[in-house]
């Protein structure tokens, strides 16, 4: 058995509220092995009670998590799906309630109870996503149903990566690596024609109660998981000294580094909707008919002019400058004064896929 | 290619012909390039010219009109959006200068900006053929035989995952419009609710906005992050551009839909 | 409701026509037991909606004092304030809230104040000093300053003149530009109110209005001896959620509609200037 403590304190806390962490318990973590032709069988098991979100191939180099209706629709060869995780849990659009005008006035009708659900095959740095959302969904003394009703009931069962490409950066974050445990239920580590299942929560036990999938894990398994860790974190490009970069970032609000950094940036919102943690939202109108519709939450984004522009014109972030400092420094500094943590896993999303190549990496480094 | 690259921007630079230079640099990785903007004679070094530079410049033009520019082209389609700008009024000709690598380097870009678009296709190779069979290889003659219900079919499933991230309008040097109809709010066309139809209507509309004007450059079919096939659609427009009014956009002829004239109604508008 | 974004019904009972684009809405709540629970302070702000429209963020027109009703003064500027200022005695809004933070009236105690308000930042400095004349007691010398445009912009014409009735309240008007029958001053803000020449000492400046009013105000306010930790303003920025979520209020670590929208000078100063 192996005793890691990967976590760092903060998290732990976040962690505890949505589900029991078993190494706040005291608990050692369990450890399991499933054989690939097993794991097909637990899922097809699960998939009759649950929805299962999986990366699935849609198009030729694109992996959306979609809901599959068998194990075989799962894409096991894509490192990343080229959108995150996030919109399983917390929707592009979410309905927050419908609205309809009745003879007994404007009558309010919120969405029923949602469905049991996984998601499967999650890369351990979208699992992250999920504990830094939670934090943000349950902070001020606000807890956001809308959010917590899906992730109560979601249950992430996350395979941990093996061939990080370019663009990752997920080991420049303290004790953090293509095995680590944050925001997952169960964490599945490739081992050729098995994997080593490590039980993180509750929810994730759950999972492995029945047991009649699972053997436990030997010293043999352990020992191949410290390699597959060392290997993995030997392919990984380097480390950001985040902790420098905060620093700098700190006092470089009006640092003349803005007045270029931002010229090849283009202002769609490619990066902000990609990304695994960004959560900024609008509250929008969809109505239907004369007197019925629903009010929706969609995703918005800071590098949008529209984000912060006010009815009557006046807008304090107007320039192209003002909303790519505040994407950097929301992610980077401020966010990390509130809560102690980057508002970044390093999944490399946004360097990817960003039509103008700009290297968030790149960015933080020379900011000054 | 790009030592000579170099040397041409830093005269340009040196001479003060120009204020800034817009070209390529190396992007994050060997197979990647990203745009720079050069306006110190010391970083000139920074400039690269190869198959990789896909993306098309001049959608910075419009953003720095005010700005002499030297701006590096490296396909024909960037050299003739930089035309169709120029014809639109949205730049002074006076106010950039071209760095034409294009000649050097088009008929590699064309065919290389798919694989560009790939992004790491080398390690995914084994979807090239499902990459096929979607659909994005479809000829637009292949496409034209399709019926309305087949094509709708087609295009719901890719409109289906659009994120309305607006990329392709955003690096689309033709729509430099500052108050884009999907903005505005005073009639309010569409709502913020991503479905299927918003997006197709988006897209679509977009498509219609940028008739014999676009130059099929790639930009938009390049940057969509969940790789929806727009090039499809650019390529039917450019068709239909020339087919219809014999009109090739970028060549300086006067654009179709400003030259309409009352006895061209056509019988199947009645 | 479960969800902290559903909005509770609220009917509009009277309409007040201020100016040719201000408009104030008196709201009742359908629900008795809705009403009873929801407590605002002054310079705390609502969320209405108007259903098919969408959702705008209002401050509170009346103090927790005079809570008879919800009322808010909103000027035509957009999509969602156009929907309302269609709206009719009788319809149905929704109403969430209140959210943010208040004037923090427990520190201006046996202190002077000095309101000065410009354009629709009267309506955001309306409940603050109604509250402070409710509870006239408190403080020592109260002194308003409100500019408009022109006579013809000048809000709350009726409740001024009580406002000038009160006793030790001093109110002064004035407009850019005035015409035949305006009795009052004339002359932008900050410059009638350096020719007031309002002690410092002993003295808070709660003041409001448009961004370029705002900046000299404080530029004479300084030249007055006004130090920064008595001079407390509150905030106009877009916001949807009022919760510390949707990020677009987001100024450093703060999130105005959560940490705002009212600040002392001597906090805001050292905010980078994205208000």
């Amino acid at each position: 058995m192996l005793f890691v403590l990967l976590l760092q304190p903060t998290t732990y806390n976040l962690q505890q509220k949505f589900s029991v962490n078993l190494l706040l318990l005291g608990m050692s973590i369990m450890e399991y092995t499933i054989t690939t032709n097993n794991l097909r069988s637990l899922i097809n098991d699960l998939l009759k009670e649950h929805i299962v979100y999986a990366p699935k191939l849609v198009s030729a180099n694109t992996v959306l998590y979609k809901t599959i209706v068998s194990f075989d629709e799962y894409d096991s060869t894509a490192l990343m799906t080229n959108t995150s995780a996030k919109s399983m849990i917390y929707p592009q659009t979410n309905r927050l309630f419908e609205f309809a005008k009745t003879t007994d006035g404007m009558v309010l009708k919120e969405d029923e109870e949602v469905k049991k659900s996984i998601i499967f095959g999650c890369r351990p740095c979208d699992a992250k996503g999920f504990s830094l959302l939670d934090n943000l969904f349950d902070w001020k003394g606000y807890r956001d149903e809308s959010y917590f009703s899906r992730r109560d009931k979601t249950t992430i069962i996350s395979i941990s990566c093996t061939a990080p490409q370019s663009t990752c950066f997920c080991n420049s974050f303290e004790d953090w690596g293509a095995t680590s445990k944050v925001g997952s239920d169960l964490l599945l580590i490739p081992m050729g024609d098995k994997y080593l299942v490590e039980v993180v929560t509750e929810k994730g036990k759950k999972i492995t109660e029945d047991g009649k999938y699972f053997e436990p894990a030997t010293e043999r398994d352990a020992a191949i998981k410290q390699e597959i860790e060392q290997s993995v974190a030997e392919l990984m490009p380097k480390k950001l000294k985040l902790g420098e970069i905060k620093e700098n970032l700190d006092t470089a609000f009006e640092s003349p580094y803005w007045d270029r950094v931002h010229l090849p940036c283009l202002k769609c919102n490619l990066c902000t909707f990609v990304c695994p943690t960004c959560y900024c939202f609008d509250i929008s109108e969809c109505p239907k008919g004369y007197s019925n519709g629903e009010r929706n939450r969609t995703w918005d984004s800071c590098m949008s002019e529209q984000f912060t522009k006010m009815a009557g014109g006046v807008n304090p972030r107007s320039d192209s400058k003002r909303r790519f400092r505040q994407r950097v420094m929301h992610k980077f500094r401020y966010h990390v004064d509130n809560f102690n943590e980057y508002l970044c896993t390093g999944c490399g999303r946004c360097i990817k896929y960003c039509p103008v190549g700009i290297d968030i990496r790149r960015v933080l480094e020379g900011a000054k | 290619m790009s030592k000579t690259l170099q040397e041409t921007a830093r005269n340009l630079l040196a001479e003060n012909k120009v204020e800034v230079i817009i070209g390529y640099a190396q992007g994050y990785d060997a197979f990647h390039t990203r745009p720079v903007f050069i306006s110190n004679v010391e970083d000139v070094s920074k400039l690269i010219i190869n198959e990789y530079c896909t993306n098309n410049l001049s959608v910075y033009l419009p953003i720095h009109k005010k700005l002499k520019v030297g701006i590096v082209t490296a396909k024909e389609q960037d050299l003739a959006s930089i035309h169709e700008l120029i014809n639109e009024h949205q730049i002074l000709e006076e106010n950039v200068i071209i760095i034409e690598a294009a000649k050097q380097i088009s008929s590699l870009s064309s065919e290389l900006g798919e694989a560009q678009r790939d992004r790491g296709i080398d390690e995914e190779d084994g979807r090239q053929e499902a990459w096929k069979k979607r659909g994005y290889d479809m000829a637009v003659e292949e496409f034209e035989k399709l019926s309305a219900k087949e094509r709708e079919t087609f295009w719901d499933k890719e409109f289906e995952r659009c994120i309305r991230c607006y990329a392709c309008r955003q690096v689309c040097p033709v729509c430099y419009c500052p108050d884009c109809f999907v903005n505005r709010t005073m009639p309010k066309y569409l709502n913020e609710a991503v479905d299927m139809n918003k997006n197709k209507l988006f897209s679509l509309v977009r498509m219609l906005h940028v008739f014999g004007r676009c130059m099929d450059c790639r930009a938009c079919n390049n940057a969509c992050p969940v790789g929806i096939p727009l090039r499809l659609l650019t390529k039917k427009i450019a068709k239909d551009a020339l087919e219809l009014f014999g009109y090739v956009s970028g060549q300086g002829q006067e654009h179709p839909f400003s030259t309409f004239e009352k006895d061209e109604l056509l019988e199947e508008i009645r | 409701m479960s969800n902290i974004y559903s909005p509770n019904m609220a009917r509009v009972v009277e309409i007040i026509n201020e100016t040719s684009d201000v408009k104030s809405f008196r709201f009742e709540f359908i629900d008795q037991e809705v009403y009873k629970n929801f407590a605002w302070k002054a310079g705390q702000f609502l969320i209405l909606s108007v259903f098919g429209v969408g959702e705008a963020t209002f401050t509170f027109a009346n103090p927790q004092t005079r809570r008879q009703f919800v009322e808010c003064s909103i000027r035509k500027v957009g999509l969602v304030t156009e929907a309302i200022h269609e709206l009719e005695v009788g319809d149905t809004v929704g109403i969430r809230g209140p959210y943010g933070n208040w004037f923090p009236f427990e520190e201006f105690k046996a202190k002077n104040l000095l309101f000065v308000a410009g354009g629709i930042g009267i309506a955001a400095l309306r409940s603050p000093i109604e509250y402070s004349l409710d509870t006239r007691g408190d403080y020592d010398k109260i002194t308003i300053l409100y500019g408009a445009r022109s006579p013809m912009d000048i809000c709350y014409k009726d409740k001024i003149v009580r406002w000038q009735d009160s006793s030790n309240v001093d109110v002064t008007l004035t407009v850019d530009r005035g015409n035949d029958e305006w009795k009052h001053r004339v002359g932008l803000v900050p410059i009638i109110l350096k020719e007031m020449n309002p002690a410092a000492e002993n003295t808070v400046a709660i003041i409001c209005g448009p961004p370029t009013m705002i900046k000299f105000t404080l530029k004479a306010l300084s030249e007055l001896g006004f130090t920064d930790d008595n001079i407390v303003t509150t905030l106009e920025m877009k916001m949807k959620c009022g919760l510390g979520k949707c990020g677009r209020c987001n100024i450093e670590n703060l999130y105005i509609c959560k940490d705002g929208p009212v600040f002392y000078y001597s906090k805001l100063k050292n905010l980078p200037e994205e208000y």
